[in-house]
Formats: C-alpha cells, sequence, structure tokens
C-alpha cells in the first residue's frame, strides 16, 4: 500500500517512468479482465490503452478505500462494459438467480461450436467460457487466475458477493457438464 | 442406511478450501466411488481454469498510453456555462476595479474616440463606478483583491494545473 502511494505521487507530479511502471504492474489484470470481454483482437489494446487513460486521469480521485488493483479492475470492468454496450452485444442481467436463466442464455447463444476438433482440456475450455455471459467470464477470471476474493469481485462488478459467489459456482458447474458431454458424445461415435 | 452423495456446492466449497470438516470429507471419498470421480471432474475443470491465456499486448503499448494522453492534454478543452460565467464576472469586476481606482472621467476620455460604442461603454462603466463608489473603500478593495483571488486559484487548480501535469509527461 505504502509503494502504491509513492507510486501515485509521483504520477500525480508528472513522473512518466513512474506511469509506465503501473502500466507494467497492472497490464496483465487488465488484459485480463479486457481479454475475457472483448472478441475483437483489433479492439482489445485500444480497449486496454482506454482503461489507463482513465486510470491517470482519475489517479488524482484515488482515496485507498480499496486495493489499487481493485480499483483499476473496476475500471476495466465498466470500460469493457461500456465497449460491449457500444457494440450493442447483449449483457445478461440475471442478478436474481433465476434458476435456469444461465443455461437457457448459454442454449440461446450461438457462437459456432468449432472447439470439437479440439481434444486439449484447456482449450476446449476456453471455447466453452467465450461463451459464457460477460460477469461469468469476468468472475471465473479475478477469482481463479487474479485469485481474488468474492469482496473484491463484488466491488469490481457491482454484484453483491452472494450473487458473485452464485454466478461462480453455476458458472462451474456448467462448464464441467458441458465438457463431460462433449466427451461422452466423442466416445459414442468412435 | 442410503448413502448422501455430496452436492455441487459441497465439493466446490471443499475445492475453494472453504470447508470446516474437511477430515468427514476425505473420509466420505475414500468410500464413496460416485463423489470421488465427480471431485476428480472439479479438480481437472480448475487445473484448466487457472491456465494462463496469453496475453499479447505490443511492445510499445506504454508508450501509446502516454502519447495519448499528452495528446489530450494538448487540445484545448472547451469551457462549461459556469467557466464562461465566471470568467465574465472576473472580466466585470476587473473592469469594475480599474474605474474606481483610476475614476470614471479618466476612463470616460478613453472611449470617447470610439465614437457610439464608446458612448455606450462609457454609460455601463459610469454605472458599475457609481455601485463600487458607495462602497466603503477599505471594505470594497478588500472583497474584490479577495474574489480575484479566488478567481485566480479557481483557474490554477481547474484549468492551468491538469494542463500542466500532462504537459509534463513530454519531460
Amino acid at each position: 500500500m505504502t509503494n502504491s502511494r509513492e507510486l501515485i505521487k509521483k504520477i500525480i507530479s508528472g513522473d512518466t517512468h513512474a506511469f509506465k511502471s503501473l502500466i507494467h504492474d497492472y497490464q496483465r489484470l487488465v488484459c485480463h479482465v479486457i481479454f475475457k470481454m472483448v472478441t475483437n483482437e483489433q479492439d482489445r489494446e485500444d480497449v486496454c490503452q482506454d482503461v489507463f487513460i482513465k486510470v491517470y486521469q482519475n489517479l488524482s480521485k484515488f482515496q485507498f478505500d480499496s486495493k489499487l488493483s481493485t480499483w483499476i479492475a473496476k475500471i476495466a470492468f465498466n470500460t469493457g462494459i461500456n465497449y460491449l454496450k457500444k457494440q450493442k452485444v447483449p449483457l445478461f442481467d440475471d442478478v436474481s438467480g433465476e434458476n435456469g436463466a444461465l443455461e437457457k442464455y448459454w442454449s440461446e447463444e450461438t457462437s459456432p461450436d468449432g472447439f470439437t476438433q479440439e481434444r486439449d482440456l484447456t482449450c476446449r475450455l476456453q471455447h466453452e467460457i467465450t461463451k459464457l455471459p460477460v460477469q461469468f467470464k469476468t468472475i471465473l477470471t479475478l477469482y481463479h487466475l487474479e485469485e481474488m476474493s468474492y469482496t473484491e469481485i463484488a466491488e469490481i462488478t457491482g454484484l453483491p458477493d452472494g450473487t458473485v459467489k452464485s454466478y461462480l459456482f453455476r458458472a462451474r458447474k456448467l462448464l464441467k457438464e458441458k465438457l463431460i458431454a462433449k466427451y461422452q458424445q466423442e466416445e459414442l461415435w468412435h | 442406511m442410503a448413502l448422501k452423495h455430496l452436492t455441487d456446492e459441497q465439493i466446490q466449497e471443499y475445492l475453494d478450501g472453504n470447508v470446516s470438516g474437511k477430515s468427514w470429507f476425505a473420509g466420505h471419498l475414500k468410500s464413496c466411488g460416485d463423489c470421488k470421480e465427480k471431485i476428480d471432474e472439479y479438480s481437472s475443470l480448475y487445473s484448466a481454469l487457472e491456465v494462463e491465456e496469453k496475453i499479447g499486448l505490443s511492445a510499445r503499448f506504454a508508450d501509446v498510453v502516454i502519447s495519448k494522453i499528452t495528446a489530450q492534454a494538448s487540445v484545448t478543452p472547451g469551457f462549461q456555462i459556469w467557466q464562461i460565467f465566471l470568467a465574465v464576472l472576473g472580466l466585470g469586476v476587473g473592469l469594475a476595479t480599474a474605474v474606481y481606482l483610476i475614476g470614471i472621467k479618466s476612463m470616460g476620455k478613453l472611449f470617447t474616440g470610439l465614437g457610439e460604442f464608446g458612448k455606450i461603454s462609457s454609460s455601463v462603466l459610469a454605472i458599475i463606478g457609481n455601485y463600487f463608489a458607495g462602497i466603503n473603500l477599505n471594505f470594497g478593495l478588500l472583497g474584490l483583491a479577495a474574489f480575484a483571488l479566488v478567481f485566480m486559484v479557481f483557474l490554477d487548480h481547474f484549468i492551468l494545473q491538469p494542463k500542466q501535469r500532462a504537459l509534463s509527461f513530454f519531460r
């Protein structure tokens, strides 16, 4: 936290190297959030750039109420959501936790199902994850890759803690069932 | 007695490390093949979820971000209505101060060479001058000085400083 304070102080006073250091430290986190939301490869880098521009512009308003990483991830998530809204990508808004809503969304998702050629579990999983609603993808990424807590993820996504946990459990259950179904289907074919 | 299997939620809680009775789980898994299989499936999923996706940003990413910030800062910002209002107010106060200090007659002479516009301006200045002439000398000057100071601080804080800070990226 002390290091973050010093870093921010230097950036606000106009130290370019300090800002470069911040970008270096947090670009992995920003990429994890943005890459799961933005599928267009050309737009990904532009959106990541927008995130860091917003971070710079709002740095003087950061009050250390949360970790710097949580604050940056929140900016990244909101920037990604705004991008998706501009692209008119439908967002999943089942915060009520209605049973079957996620499964229904998934079945309506029309992404081409081209992974049957891939036998590697990780590749198959990544393909299945792309079909999940954006909130689910973000929660899975922040929990498993960034090792964030439910509370931190809730702060980033603006969802209640309980909803974060529920989404995480439902997404993992659905992914497991999808993958098992695919493997069983293939075994029947071979 | 029928064997009670673990639910998906219980298994995920167990793998997340959020279960208090771990020994009970371990004992159950030894005797229940179905639950053991389910745990193995979830374990494989967890491992796959923790595999890092390849992140490909350009080598000049940070430089591009900084150049974009610098470019945005060098563009003259548009002014808000309240900023224009304060600027006009500040100009009015400045003129009134000048009228008060120099004297309305001396100021009026400056405008006589400007024809009709000069006469109107002279009248406006006379009204402003008369208003300020009614104020106690020390109190009026103090008020004007305070306003001018606040106005300058405002300009510095909201317009000049952010621009200067952004331009410092040129260094």
